[in-house]
């Protein structure tokens, strides 16, 4: 790879102690991601499958007891496990933003959303308040807030909450970052609301030549604004792809399950689908994460973990028996 | 079976004398054994029809008939004998619905409570209601916290059904899960309904899931329904400028699917207190013009199609005729019948 990587993960791995300390579970498995400037990966994956603490580790901001285990995350060349508190504080919310779902929740209730945005400007890039409201207003214009002068004196709660996720990515933008986190950032809002704030993201982005980390459960958003792909299933990248290529030709059983349950043929389901167990599962083997929902699963895949293989260009995938199709 | 005629609920807000007119003038009527889908934004008033089914809330005006029966207020439905325990709901987020306190066989067993069965009828039916949304038996003790999400909601639905209801008004049970738990539930849904030809009243702004579950929709906007008919038309041939926003807006997976940008909708849903006096879209619509400052008449285009746009003629135009959602389905065909 030529291309200079503005972030190179790699082999993260993120692990959660028990209660006793005894054992831990690995919430995040030998992760590995590389971001080229400018461009948007789409992290796709349901509750639970450690797309949201990937986020937090970039920002390093693992919620305790959780601990990173393993890995680098080179940002820059630079990798961020080795800075210190201080260090950090200045690449989060400067170079590295962070877009959360919840507007609502993360906005502060006591202060005005333009006084919100202030606090970013002034805090990185010391800004003298006056400089500051000018460039807020502006912000505020660009993420399309009708009267951005008179918003600027809102509180939270006399936004709706498309307003809300507008006036945080604005936040998210103020410092022109160089890397974007979009955690789930627009799943709480209405579908044309929705399509309406991608948009906006996408086009900002784009314009700024900032890249976008763009974490979802959604297919078809990462279908419309992604240029990568990575499906990720109980901690581990299992498939990793163009966007192009990947709905072509889904390799991991997962990503075809995954695209199955947007289609509503009867035939499509049954065949991918398999019994769900109920059983609560022994953690202690070593196996195929999605061993026990697959439909291709072998003798192998129940006591050998697979590991990440590139088949070819772009395409990397976790699986023995990658689904094959004549194209 | 159920006959919503004109349906009005306002609310008052505290202190000014403003009202919010949450449902406007609602007419509709659901089918024994059909689906029927309310589909619109928050705000478009399509909960708050819910909760007026449901006695919840007394409608400020209009008629709900049930079974032949007038319903609108709780004690209505309370004490009548017929009705009793024949509506029931399914809520969106299964983990707050659910009682953590509870066991599984409780929260299931609570609907029958006020029906005057005997405990071995209710044990009965607890057990045939687990075995409906295939949840094994030995579950019936534990607590909602031990199972998923998408398990939760299937508790949630066998609460639904151990009455044995005529209607299940399902508001928005899908949206809190993820895609592989949701088409479950979906087809879960469908299949109570082919085994016990319950009827439901499906409230969504999840386009997908009513394409695939619903036989007739509403589309709702500011509490007026602004296209009502058949879904496979609607989808097919949408006739209202919110439709053809609503339906433009939906991402399905697939790189081929290229969105219509040019029918998306701008801003937002304006506030239900100060309704525009004509017609509510036009703030928003990319078609309007001066007439749509007039009130919109509900017109019938074929029977049992209504929308009620001045210029919809002009605005189908615009649509090409291939259903969005047809046209994924074959590309997933496509894909994924290896």
């Amino acid at each position: 790879m030529q291309e200079k990587m503005i972030l190179s993960i790699d082999e993260l791995s993120v692990l959660f102690p028990n209660d006793e300390m005894t054992s831990a579970i690995p919430v995040l498995n030998k992760a590995s991601l590389n971001l080229k400037k400018g461009e948007i990966v789409a992290l796709v994956g349901e509750s639970g499958s450690g797309k949201t603490i990937l986020s937090r580790a970039i920002m390093n901001l693992i919620p305790s007891p959780g601990y990173i285990s393993d890995g680098k995350i080179i940002f820059n060349e630079l990798n961020l496990l080795d800075l210190q508190r201080e260090e950090m504080v200045k690449i989060r919310g400067r170079k590295i933003s962070l877009i959360v779902s919840n507007p609502k929740g993360e906005l502060d209730p006591l202060e005005t959303v333009g006084q919100q945005i202030c606090n970013v400007l002034i805090h990185h890039l010391d800004f003298s308040y006056s400089q500051a409201k000018k460039k807020a207003i502006s912000l505020l214009r660009d993420v399309r807030i009708p009267d951005p002068e008179s918003r600027f004196n809102a509180f939270p709660h006399e936004l709706s909450g498309g307003m809300a996720q507008r006036v945080i990515i604005a936040i998210a933008l103020a410092c022109d970052p160089e890397l974007i986190i979009s955690d789930d950032a627009t799943s709480g809002l209405d579908v044309t609301v929705q399509a309406q704030v991608l948009d906006l993201l996408d086009k900002l982005v784009r314009e700024k030549g900032s890249s976008l980390i763009f974490i979802t459960r959604d297919l078809g958003v990462a279908a419309h604004f992604a240029d990568q792909i990575m499906v990720i299933y109980k901690g581990q990248i299992v498939e990793k792809n163009n966007v192009q290529d990947f709905f072509k030709d889904p390799k991991h059983p997962y990503s075809n399950l995954l695209l199955a349950s947007f289609s509503n043929d009867p035939e499509i389901k049954k065949i991918w689908t398999q019994k769900l167990s109920l059983e609560p599962e022994d953690i202690s083997i070593k196996k195929c994460v999605f061993c026990d929902r697959c439909i291709k699963a072998k003798p192998k895949c129940f006591h050998s973990e697979p590991e990440m293989i590139t088949i070819e260009g772009d395409l990397q995938v976790r699986c023995f028996n990658p689904i094959e199709r004549a194209l | 079976m159920l006959h919503v005629k004109n349906l009005i609920k306002h609310f008052g807000t505290q202190g000014s004398g403003n009202v919010v007119q949450a449902v406007n003038d609602v007419t509709f009527s659901v089918d024994q054994g059909e689906t029927f889908a309310l589909v619109g934004e928050s705000g478009s008033g399509k909960t708050t029809i819910g909760r007026c089914l449901l006695g919840l809330e007394r409608p400020t005006g209009g008629e709900i008939t049930f079974l032949g029966e007038n319903i609108g207020r709780s004690s209505d439905i309370k004490n009548n004998d017929i009705i009793k325990g024949k509506i029931q709901l399914v809520f969106q987020e299964p983990s707050e619905s659910l009682n953590p306190k509870m066991r599984l066989h409780r929260i299931v067993e609570e609907p029958l409570m006020n029906l005057g069965l005997s405990r071995l009828d209710r044990e009965k039916r607890v057990k045939n209601s687990f075995a409906r949304v295939k949840i094994p038996e030995k579950n019936l003790f534990k607590y909602p916290n031990e199972l998923s999400m998408g398990l939760q909601q299937r508790i949630g639905i066998a609460r639904a059904i151990v009455s044995e209801p005529k209607l299940i008004i399902l508001d928005e049970p899908t949206s809190a899960l993820d895609p592989t738990a949701r088409a479950d539930i979906i087809d879960l849904l469908i299949e109570i309904q082919k085994d016990l030809g319950t009827s439901y009243l499906f409230i969504s702004h999840d386009l997908s899931a009513v394409r695939h579950i619903s036989q007739k929709i509403a589309i709702l906007y500011l509490g007026k329904i602004i296209e009502q008919g058949y879904s496979d038309r609607i989808f097919s041939k949408p006739k209202h400028p919110y439709s053809l926003g609503l339906l433009s807006s939906v991402l399905l997976p697939s790189t081929r699917l290229l969105r219509p940008k040019s029918l998306s909708l701008a801003g937002e849903i304006p506030s239900p207190i100060n309704l525009p006096s004509g017609c509510s879209l036009e703030s928003r619509c990319p078609f309007a013009q001066e007439i749509c400052a007039k009130h919109p008449k509900v017109e019938k285009i074929s029977d049992s199609h209504f929308v009620s746009c001045s210029r919809h003629r002009e605005v189908a135009k615009h649509y090409n005729a291939m259903d969005y959602f047809e046209k994924f389905s074959l590309e997933a065909k496509r894909v994924l019948l290896v």
